[in-house]
């Protein structure tokens, strides 16, 4: 489906406000008292609207609701207004004070990103509930996971800001190490368990396909972003084990453990998503 | 109106001078009492804090109290001659004294610059003076304004950010490292002036468990009597350690106590569970390298004080900043002041002069028999035209005083001169 004109330039309109509601967080980390927070609040509930609107028109025009998860650019923009909403309702929750900060600046790379998937084909699917599923809790983990990464981000900033002791403006307007510590590692268990629901889906739907044919399975195997969907499997499954049952697995390492895997998920699903050929 | 202000505070007066001139709730309502009962005409708040006692007194031009009346009512309030104390205090009028108010408010004035107790005692001071129906519409509105010029210097200056006391500081760290303190357990280890004094600041907030261990046993007893907290044996300090959340030292130890190699083995025992060091003792108690092990926050004297300089410098700062906004804001309402001075004086000083011309209108009808209508209609016109032409100066002259912030007198003037409102102000 193409991008009409309306809709590209609202569309642009919501990423140009993304690029400065990101650097308007920035600005009140800084400045955090100044006047302008309550607008960086509507700014972003308004950027969220926006871009609902155009998903909603999109899929009223398709006068299918699947359409939304075949069309890349649409999937994509899914993704980037499930993190500018998780950021909106940060601004409002003392206990990831400081999140949106960390946030925006991903949904607005995913937003940019959206362009680039404009008239990439469609995604295959032969058995539509499994797709549908595979791709919603896909869509779910994938938030789930990078906000335990921007968590993670900011329990290591926080703590860098600690060890200097000195004066930060970080002090008081980020929610405390301790919350960050436990909010990164809860988007990780839930995270996971929405990636590993995820891949099965995938798999499920995959291997019922008619179209995957005897040549195509095995190249399923060889495809990058499968392998690399695996990767990250692997890895937030050591990290939550060890986040969960080993002690000394507290505090920085899940962050870093969060953060590192949170940032290659991002890598995953910007770079390798797009040179995969068979995916 | 008159607007003065007399009092001491702890740049001009020491703390025995303060002591007696200090009202507390009860006999600050008895004071604006017998003031209202002595001077009904006059307004007054008393702020008495435990760094000032100041009497805001608003009356009008020609009522008392003058200020010699005023001090001696201060005088009489307390029991004191007004000879023991008159030279610690200060006496501040009209422009001033709004000023002195807005920077007391806004804190500017105060002991520890920035801090915002004093809106709220200024407030309630305020509120006393209203129970005791001594802060009339004058008062009242000098009060509110000052409290608007005092959320302004906070907002526009954050004089107030950052905590400049190692006990507040303190709290901010652990305030920054944990989610919740009411299930903390808090750790002194030892008896040093300073940790107490930091201990009390963090009991205040309420930890789950606050204990005590020293070396002397004794020692530790008395301590935790006097704060109310649990005394632990010093032998059992490595179970106390795995225990607590924040620990303060503050010994007499000659070489540190807690040692990188002694507590290489507590991030296990806690499970890493972050712990909070705070070391108050001079020489340090707890190595420099314990604060590089998993989970543990270690700060010293020189850091916190470090931070609480560096918030001092801040604060001094943005003084200037805030004695800009208040020297605007005293102009702005010494003008609007002005402005309500002379605004009735006007009115009724034109009322009046067309009251007269009225009554001579209605004495010369009866003589304009013959006179056509429209020869009655010019003549009116000419004498109201006649009015207006002679008012026309002294009502330019008395909005331009008003702007200028002397309406009062010119109004006062302008009122005995044309004997207007006579009878009330008799």
């Amino acid at each position: 489906m193409e991008l009409p004109a309306g809709q590209l330039v609202l569309t642009v309109a919501a990423g140009v406000m993304l690029g400065a509601a990101s650097s308007g967080a920035a600005h009140r980390a800084k400045y955090p008292h100044d006047k302008s927070s309550w607008l960086l609040q509507v700014w972003t509930v308004a950027i969220v609207i926006i871009n609902a609107y155009v998903l909603t028109v999109r899929t009223v025009a398709a006068e299918d609701v699947r359409h939304v998860l075949t069309n890349r650019f649409d999937v994509t923009l899914v993704f980037a207004t499930t993190l500018t909403a998780v950021a909106a309702c940060a601004q409002h929750l003392s206990r990831i004070r400081g999140l949106d900060g960390f946030l925006l600046p991903v949904a607005a790379l995913f937003q940019v990103f959206a362009f680039v998937q404009v008239g990439e084909p469609l995604l295959r699917y032969d058995t539509a509930a499994w797709f549908v599923v595979h791709q919603l809790s896909l869509i779910a983990a994938g938030t789930f996971l990078v906000c335990g990464g921007a968590g993670g981000a900011v329990y290591l900033v926080l703590l860098r800001a600690l060890r200097r002791k000195q004066p930060s403006p970080l002090f008081g307007h980020l929610a405390p190490l301790q919350a960050w510590e436990r909010f990164s590692r809860w988007n990780l268990v839930v995270g996971f368990v929405l990636l590993s629901f995820g891949i099965l889906t995938g798999i499920c739907e995959a291997t019922q396909s008619v179209q995957a044919e005897k040549a195509t399975r095995q190249a399923w195997l060889t495809d990058a972003f499968i392998v690399g969907s695996f990767v990250v499997w692997g890895l937030y499954g050591a990290a939550i084990a060890a986040a969960v049952f080993v002690p000394r697995f507290r505090g920085r390492r899940v962050a870093q453990l969060a953060l590192g895997t949170g940032a290659l998920l991002v890598f995953i699903l910007l770079v390798v998503e797009k040179v995969s050929k068979v995916h | 109106m008159r607007t003065f202000v007399i009092g001491c505070n702890h740049k001009t007066a020491a703390v025995d001078v303060r002591e007696k001139l200090a009202f507390d709730d009860r006999r600050c309502a008895e004071a604006l009492t017998a003031f209202h009962e002595a001077f009904p005409k006059a307004e007054m708040v008393i702020l008495s804090t435990c760094n000032r006692t100041e009497l805001y007194l608003t009356r009008p031009l020609q009522a008392p109290p003058r200020l010699h009346e005023a001090i001696e009512f201060l005088a009489r309030q307390q029991g004191l001659d007004s000879r023991e104390f008159a030279s610690s205090l200060y006496f501040h009028e009209d422009s001033e004294a709004i000023r002195h108010l807005f920077r007391v408010v806004s804190s500017l004035d105060s002991m520890v610059i920035g801090e915002s107790q004093i809106l709220g005692q200024a407030k309630h001071a305020l509120e006393l003076a209203r129970e005791q129906q001594t802060a009339g519409a004058q008062i009242e509105a000098l009060f509110q304004h000052a409290f608007g010029v005092a959320k302004q210097v906070h907002t526009q200056t954050q004089i107030s950010s950052g905590h400049v006391s190692v006990g507040s500081v303190a709290l901010d760290f652990s305030r920054q490292i944990f989610s919740r303190f009411d299930d903390k357990v808090v750790l002194m280890i030892g008896a040093g002036k300073m940790g107490e004094l930091t201990l009390r600041h963090l009991r205040d907030h309420r930890p789950r468990r606050v204990l005590v261990t020293n070396r002397t046993a004794a020692r530790a007893q008395e301590v935790a009597q006097r704060l109310g907290v649990e005394a632990r044996p010093y032998e059992l300090l490595g179970d106390l350690l795995v225990e607590a959340d924040v620990v303060l030292t503050c010994t007499g130890a000659a070489e540190p106590i807690l040692t990188a190699r002694g507590c290489a083995d507590l991030p296990r025992r806690r499970k890493y569970r972050p712990l909070l060091m705070i070391d108050m003792a001079v020489p340090r108690d707890i190595e420099e390298s314990v604060g590089e092990l998993q989970g543990l926050f270690v700060y010293n004297i020189d850091d916190l004080q470090r931070i609480t300089e560096r918030h001092w410098e801040e604060r001094r700062s943005k003084i200037g900043e805030g004695e800009r906004i208040v020297q605007e804001r005293v102009a702005e309402f010494v003008l609007e002041r002005g402005r309500r001075d002379v605004g009735p004086v006007v009115t009724e000083l034109r009322e009046h002069f067309h009251a007269i011309a009225e009554g001579e209108l209605q004495w010369l009808a009866p003589k304009l028999k013959d006179a056509s209508p429209r020869e009655r209609e010019l003549i009116e016109q000419m004498v109201r035209r006649l009015v207006n032409k002679i008012l026309h100066e002294p009502v330019q002259t008395l909005n331009e005083k008003g702007v200028e912030g002397r309406g009062q007198i010119y109004a006062e003037t302008a009122r005995r001169l044309f004997g207007l409102n006579a009878d009330e102000r008799e």
